[in-house]
């Protein structure tokens, strides 16, 4: 089996994409045999939640943030060394010291297996011959919350993190399709993947075209407005054609 | 439905406070140590201000995500309140009024270590309104202004979040009963429903404080009950975002607190994705 990647992403209408806070690995598409992939959404009322949220993508990346994250406390403290040196404003030096937040979802996909391990509203969507096999770890668009556990920079703001760490796993066949989306996505795949409708619409997406669909779907309010990332893995027969 | 629209950099909302600085404010707050209700409307306007722009703040600086007036009104001034460069001005970009404080405190707050412990740290704690404490209140007429300011921001973004309107006072107003300036603005429409206002009392009571109540049975004077029956009932949202902070408010509760913190307001405020894990 082969995995064929393919990231879509977009910033929220309205800002630059130097403040897109979203991070993900791959960051471009590709073909491999075996993958740890991730999305991670950092919050927007925090400061520095981009960096929080790339520095837990490349380490779950690189296999350094397993499923139980026990490696958080030396990316906390790297995150901290980061801020700490640069010179900031009252109001950026306070708003630091909340710390920055970010929901986490990272999947290892090999040996015809995913695991998934997740925190906060970024979603895993197992797709099957048109079927919805699993949704992870929120599996209604209503159980999205405003306000999510996320993970933080900061130890103090950790405490109940073992409380909304999710994990789960799936056989993955050939012709199976993944879906790694940060929320507003996820809302919408939540919304739409129920009535099957939308997988040719999924299947045509391709990153170029992607900030004008999502744009479509913001006027057209089925879509909230904000950063949105979507990663989609097609698992591909030895046999075929690429 | 109204109270949806979003705010962003491109379509701002607004927040209008309106302080009270009456003679009335020497007497005692209390619900404070030794310290008058001028000393409580300075430290509540500071502390709302600094924590909207910090709400406000990203790395690279503050997003303009609100237009901001403070009136004050004590004796026969009533007006706006901003001192230094900002002086005379009604809305500011709140970006603006970060890099303007009168000048900035260094504190110490007790802070969770996160292993069971408390730690002291230095915080900075900018201010721009100092106690002040002269004359009659004619909080008729602060609301008036406020109906012109607030009037005049609708009709320029008139698919803006409603203003929110946040009076700080004691509630004994002299120029006549203020319900019908109250009822004025929260009468104004705009495409996403009408301007919001809140009430904050500080009063010389040591009663109990009072938060976000449903009903004016159990407030404990006069004064309380007519500022409860001038505030705004709260949105869905900003009153699913109080029961997720753990605030006990009820289906018709209203934006109304007495001796009592109103920051937790402009943390229900929505700009994006808030952590539930963020205290």
């Amino acid at each position: 089996m082969r995995l064929r990647v393919r990231p879509l992403v977009a910033p929220k209408r309205g800002s630059t994409p130097e403040e897109y806070e979203d991070a993900r690995w791959p960051v471009r598409s590709g073909v491999h045999r075996s993958l740890r992939c991730a999305v991670a959404d950092g919050a927007t009322e925090a400061s520095f939640s981009g960096l929080w949220a790339r520095l837990l993508v490349e380490a779950f990346r690189h296999g350094r943030l397993d499923a139980a994250l026990t490696a958080l406390p030396a990316l906390q403290e790297q995150w901290q060394a980061a801020v700490a040196g640069i010179p900031l404003p009252w109001y950026a030096e306070e708003k630091a010291r909340l710390g920055a937040f970010s929901a986490l979802l990272g999947v290892t996909v090999t040996g015809g297996r995913w695991d998934a391990v997740a925190v906060g509203d970024s979603c895993l969507f197992h797709i099957r011959e048109g079927e919805l096999l699993a949704a992870f770890p929120i599996e209604r668009a209503e159980d999205l919350a405003a306000a999510p556990h996320l993970v933080s920079s900061l130890p103090r703001h950790n405490a109940a993190l073992p409380a909304h760490l999710r994990t789960a796993c799936g056989e993955l066949r050939d012709g199976d399709v993944l879906y790694l989306a940060t929320d507003a996505m996820a809302g919408w795949l939540l919304r739409r993947l129920a009535d099957g409708a939308c997988h040719n619409e999924l299947a045509a997406l391709r990153p170029a075209g992607f900030p004008a669909w999502l744009d479509a779907q913001r006027d057209a309010g089925t879509i909230r407005n904000d950063d949105t990332t979507l990663i989609r893995i097609d698992a591909v027969a030895d046999t075929a054609r690429l | 439905m109204p109270y949806t629209a979003e705010i962003s950099r491109s379509n701002p909302s607004c927040l209008l406070f309106l302080i009270d600085r009456s003679g009335s404010m020497e007497d005692p707050f209390g619900a404070g140590d030794g310290k008058s209700k001028a000393d409580g409307v300075a430290d509540a306007i500071n502390r709302l201000l600094q924590n909207l722009v910090i709400k406000c703040a990203k790395s690279e600086g503050v997003r303009d995500y609100y237009h901001v007036g403070v009136i004050g009104y004590g004796g026969s001034t009533v007006g706006p309140a901003f001192g230094g460069e900002l002086a005379g001005r009604d809305l500011v970009p709140i970006s603006e009024l970060a890099e303007k404080p009168e000048r900035i405190e260094e504190r110490s707050r007790k802070m969770d270590d996160g292993a069971g412990g408390l730690v002291e740290q230095s915080v900075k704690f900018p201010v721009w309104f100092d106690a002040v404490a002269r004359g009659g209140t004619p909080m008729c007429e602060a609301l008036s202004q406020a109906e012109r300011l607030v009037s005049g921001w609708t009709a320029q973004h008139p698919d803006s979040f409603p203003p929110i309107v946040i009076n700080i006072t004691d509630g004994e107003s002299t120029d006549g009963n203020p319900t019908g300036a109250a009822d004025r603005i929260r009468s104004l429409q705009s495409a996403d429903g009408s301007p919001l206002l809140f009430n904050l009392h500080l009063s010389s009571q040591r009663a109990a404080p009072v938060e976000f109540p449903s009903e004016e049975s159990g407030l404990p004077d006069q004064h309380a009950r007519l500022l409860f029956g001038m505030s705004s009932p709260l949105p869905d949202h900003i009153r699913d975002a109080a029961r997720q902070d753990g605030y006990s408010v009820g289906d018709g509760a209203r934006g109304f607190v007495f001796n009592a913190d109103m920051v937790s307001v402009i943390r229900f405020l929505d700009i994006g994705t808030r952590p539930a894990n963020l205290r």
